[in-house]
């Protein structure tokens, strides 16, 4: 698994790095779709998760859930337009599984995309990742996962 | 270099349209068709919850309506705030990379403690920032903040109490009160504070827009040109409060049946006692601290170190909110107290039991 400045990232994943997203491929058409650690350090410990609810559309580029830490609220978005189709509760009840366990019980919502070879093409696999993000945290001045 | 940053004053504008131009801003901004701008805003009377508050939980909603305060919810995190033509709204959308701080923490830090310096400079009073994002005078609460990011865009903004009744202000949202008032700390205005109160008169408003912005231009570098609302933001503002911001759907987009559950824990020894009342946010092994009020008639100089408390202990885990209080007194410069530390944290342990 590549790891960037302490940050971990799964080879077996595609990634947004602009947007410090993750996706994964679950073989019955649809993805799910999860924060990467570098987001999750970025912001610190999250204490709010608020996703998109499910049955409801979100268009390629926006934001498919909210995220709080500390006063601070960020978008998580989608570079894959599509329908949300499952939300991770126990996300939703406690928050802080994003920075434990970012690529696994932190997940966020599962999606039914639309397009998807489209979006695919912008992301990166995981075995690229790691040059590519290390020239995103060069560049936002980020100093690693604890 | 100095960094050029454009001023602008939207003037006094209802709770949700203010709310939907804070979101017109970021989206102009992250499509790079608006320069980093500080705005400052008023509000007609309005009772805002955080982004991810449940209205219904947070706020008086039914005082709220009876005294037609408008209810609206922030984009920025944080806990319910009324506003009213009595506060001042400060607020920075920024690029990141112009501005590179490791961390949001260091943004909230680096923007407050400048505009407490502006303040302090202007008005001759000792106006601090205090973790994790109040500016306070003498413990008491000044201004609070809250953020947005996405990208290289930040947004953060922040309330300047100008002239306000501090039981007006807490009447309309669900905070912790202690059911008497029996002692001086549990008035409201033993927490919060106002540039009236301080000064014994209320300042010009150009005087406080000069007070904050040449806080904010010493403190993070900028250079401030004089600038107005473009037709641009008023557009986009006005679609985003007509499709979102400004809809009940958006507002009560998240709720829960109002409740007054909080917990309440007492400890009594020699010196006096000490009774906490808490909120809780989650369940399990991720409770947090909501909000957090300790009372009682024990002996502590200096006073302000129950304010500081109270804050180090918001949005705590709840789990490591005993430990905390130790943490807290053992790095406390504390001068005499009657009660000892574990009191305080066994009224809270007590309270957090409870709830």
């Amino acid at each position: 698994m590549p790891t960037v400045r302490g940050c971990n990232l799964p080879d077996d994943l595609l990634y947004d790095v602009a947007n410090n997203i993750w996706f994964r491929e679950i073989g019955d058409g649809t993805i799910k779709i999860g924060m990467t650690a570098v987001a999750t350090a970025m912001a610190g410990q999250l204490l709010a998760f608020t996703p998109k609810k499910v049955g409801k559309a979100v268009p390629a580029g926006k934001s498919c859930a909210t995220v709080e830490s500390g006063k601070w609220v960020g978008p998580a978005k989608s570079a894959a337009g599509g329908e949300v189709i499952a939300v991770n509760d126990a996300l939703v009840a406690n928050p802080k599984l994003a920075n434990e366990d970012p690529y696994d019980a932190g997940w966020m919502i599962i999606l039914k995309p639309e397009d998807w070879a489209t979006a695919k093409a912008t992301l990166i696999s995981g075995a690229d990742v790691g040059a590519k993000y290390e020239e995103k945290m060069a560049a936002d001045g980020f100093a690693g996962c604890a | 270099m100095s960094l050029e940053f454009r001023v602008i004053d939207t003037g006094l504008r209802d709770g949700r349209a203010n709310i939907a131009y804070d979101a017109a801003l970021i989206e102009l901004h992250s499509e790079g068709t608006i320069p980093d701008t500080l705005r400052f805003l008023q509000f007609r009377p309005t009772a805002l919850v955080g982004r991810h508050q449940a209205a219904s939980r947070e706020l008086k909603l039914e005082r709220c309506h009876a005294d037609g305060v408008a209810i609206g919810r922030r984009i920025t995190g944080g806990g319910a705030i009324y506003f009213d033509e009595g506060m001042l709204g400060w607020e920075l959308v920024l690029s990141r990379k112009r501005l590179l701080m490791p961390s949001l923490a260091d943004y909230t830090r680096t923007i407050c403690e400048s505009a407490a310096a502006g303040l302090s400079r202007a008005f001759g009073i000792d106006a601090r920032f205090r973790p994790r994002n109040d500016i306070e005078v003498a413990g008491r609460k000044l201004s609070g903040t809250g953020g947005f990011f996405d990208g290289d865009t930040l947004f953060f903004q922040g309330t300047l109490l100008i002239d306000a009744d501090p039981a007006a202000v807490m009447s309309y949202l669900n905070v912790p009160r202690a059911k008497i008032e029996r002692h001086d700390i549990d008035r409201p205005e033993a927490r919060i504070t106002t540039l009236s109160a301080l000064l014994g008169g209320v300042p010009e408003l150009g005087d406080l827009h000069r007070a904050i912005a040449e806080g904010l231009a010493q403190g993070l570098d900028l250079q401030l040109v004089a600038g107005e609302p473009s037709q641009a933001e008023e557009q986009r503002a006005q679609m985003l409060l007509d499709t979102e911001i400004g809809t009940d759907a958006f507002v009560y987009d998240i709720d829960a049946p109002a409740d007054d559950a909080h917990g309440e824990g007492s400890t009594t020894g020699p010196g006096g006692t000490v009774t906490a009342f808490v909120r809780i946010d989650g369940a399990g092994d991720s409770r947090r601290i909501r909000d957090i009020l300790f009372t009682g008639d024990f002996f502590l100089t200096p006073p302000r170190l129950v304010l500081d408390l109270e804050a180090a202990l918001r949005g705590r885990e709840a789990d490591l909110a005993g430990a905390a209080v130790e943490d807290f007194f053992a790095s406390a410069h504390t001068d005499l107290f009657s009660i000892s530390p574990a009191d305080f944290r066994s009224a809270l342990e007590m309270a957090l039991a409870r709830v």
